[in-house]
């Protein structure tokens, strides 16, 4: 009973790429976060060099997004098992749990990648913007996380 | 002068690098730690739903640090102004 129709030998392909969508999307979209709001914060430095503490709030948040990824990723890995024991079912939801933590980061990396940027080369100029730009990146954040409920949720489905 | 602007430079340093290595290391620490020790050892739940309360725990780990984070960098804001002096 090595392979069947419920555990073909290309079911844990599924898992494997589902595992590995999340941690690539999801940094993709940390790195553009990274990058475009780095490049408003060292811009901005130049001039107010007080404000740096500030101004690495996204970079921050950027990078919880590449954690959200990691772990679904590590959440799929850990159940990755050969064929025999992994059905086609779970490798199917598990690429759905990756591929829904991994957009979802690349989207939310985007948002406060241009968020960030704006908002601290505008905090430079007007203080009180600050507030806003917090509450903004949370909830560009917060689209990261909505990712990994629906990963966790997808994730726990029994066959 | 110098030294005078060197200080609190450093001091910021200090505390941006902690927080990051707080938000870094805390929810990868408490993910293995709540899995290993709390859920299969002291409560012995399966290893599927073991690993989803893991994760939910490191996530809530992950969000405190990043709201000591914000609170920080919210209520330490650098008291003097900008002094122009010309």
């Amino acid at each position: 009973m090595s392979t069947s129709a419920d555990n073909p030998i290309y079911g844990p392909f599924f898992g494997v790429m589902g595992a590995a969508s999340a941690i690539i999307f999801s940094a993709l979209g940390a790195a553009y976060g990274t990058a475009k709001s780095g490049t408003g914060i060292a811009a901005m430095s130049v001039m107010r060099p007080e404000l740096i503490m500030k101004s690495i709030i996204p970079v921050v948040m950027a990078g919880i997004i590449a954690i959200y990824g990691l772990v679904v990723s590590v959440l799929i890995a850990s159940v990755l098992d050969e064929p025999k024991n992994y059905t086609l079912f779970q490798g199917f939801t598990h690429l759905g749990a990756g591929l829904a933590v991994g957009f979802s980061g690349l989207a939310a990396g985007f948002a406060i990648g241009i968020v960030g940027d704006a908002g601290v080369r505008g905090t430079a100029q007007q203080p009180r913007l600050f507030v806003g730009m917090i509450l903004i990146l949370i909830f560009a954040e917060v689209l990261g996380l909505y990712g990994l409920i629906v990963a966790i949720f997808l994730y726990a489905k029994k066959n | 002068m110098a030294e005078l602007k060197e200080l609190p430079e450093l001091q910021v340093f200090k505390t941006v690098l902690c927080h990051s290595i707080v938000i870094i290391a805390f929810p990868a620490i408490s993910f293995f730690l709540s899995k290993v020790f709390v859920f299969d050892g002291l409560l012995g739940i399966n290893s599927v739903p073991s690993n989803i309360y893991a994760a939910a725990v490191a996530v809530v780990v992950l969000h405190i640090a990043l709201g000591a984070f914000i609170y920080r960098a919210y209520f330490t804001s650098p008291s003097k102004p900008q002094a122009k002096t010309d």
